[in-house]
């Protein structure tokens, strides 16, 4: 195959080839920057809802056990002053 | 309407259709994609990736980066003079830094599995490869792409009555460079 054929070879294949569906669809590509934000603050709504349904301090992560254990401890210290 | 999230096929189309009182090309797709037809354009990019590059999966990424920065420009299209040879030279820039990888990128069948002559594609590449920029972009843009002499001098920004000399030197080139490899 010399270099003409092997051009034209080239030039077929490239106006043969199917477009892929994706080219040209920037939702995908323009979207992406907000998913991170909107992600985050979810994860923290869904966090907050799930520390104040169980009784705990909203968004401190410490659960209704330990708030009772440190309830206990600053009761003890109270009454030995 | 520019860094809006969620941008859709449909705000391209719109956004696409200043250009249609622009420019004429002979050709029926340009005409197409020129005249306000989003699909037609998608279609040109790729196949210009495509060819300017050599390889299928690495041409999605080269159009789908060159239609951004089309979207981008497009509420001053009017300031553009040619925007045929313009589209070409983004989506050239575009294709660039794909040449660097040739010697070790693996070259991927099309999607409607076109693994007929991909030695002689691989070849091709190689020979591209060794030979100036300049006559890079003149085998792809004449000879992979079919562009007339007018368009090619156009997109490259030289005389039209230089580029078939230009073309004839730079397959010369290629040649010699193939022949090195093989």
């Amino acid at each position: 195959m010399n270099l003409d054929q092997l051009l034209q070879s080239a030039r077929d294949r490239v106006d043969r080839a199917p477009v892929p569906p994706s080219v040209g669809h920037l939702r995908e590509m323009k979207g992406t920057k907000w998913d991170v934000p909107v992600t985050v603050a979810a994860c923290l709504l869904i966090m907050g809802l799930v520390s104040s349904l169980s009784g705990g301090t909203p968004g401190t992560g410490i659960s209704p056990l330990e708030q009772a254990r440190i309830a206990k401890y600053v009761e003890g210290d109270s009454r030995e002053s | 309407m520019r860094g809006e999230p969620g941008l859709t096929f449909e705000h391209m189309e719109r956004l696409w259709n200043p250009l249609a009182c622009m420019a004429s090309a002979p050709d029926d797709r340009w005409s197409r994609a020129t005249s306000g037809d989003f699909g037609a354009l998608r279609e040109i990019v790729f196949r210009m990736a495509y060819g300017f590059t050599l390889d299928y999966a690495r041409a999605e990424d080269v159009a789908q980066e060159a239609l951004t920065k089309i979207w981008l420009r497009s509420p001053n299209w009017k300031s553009i003079e040619n925007p045929k040879a313009w589209i070409a030279r983004v989506v050239l820039n575009a294709s660039r830094t794909e040449w660097r990888k040739w010697g070790r990128a693996e070259v991927v069948p099309d999607e409607g599995r076109n693994s007929e002559h991909l030695d002689e594609l691989i070849m091709l590449r190689m020979g591209l490869q060794k030979i100036p920029r300049r006559d890079r972009q003149l085998v792809l843009i004449l000879g992979v792409c079919g562009a007339s002499y007018a368009e090619a001098a156009t997109i490259l920004r030289m005389n039209e009555g230089a580029v078939p000399s230009a073309f004839a030197r730079a397959k010369d080139k290629l040649r010699k460079a193939m022949g090195e490899t093989s």
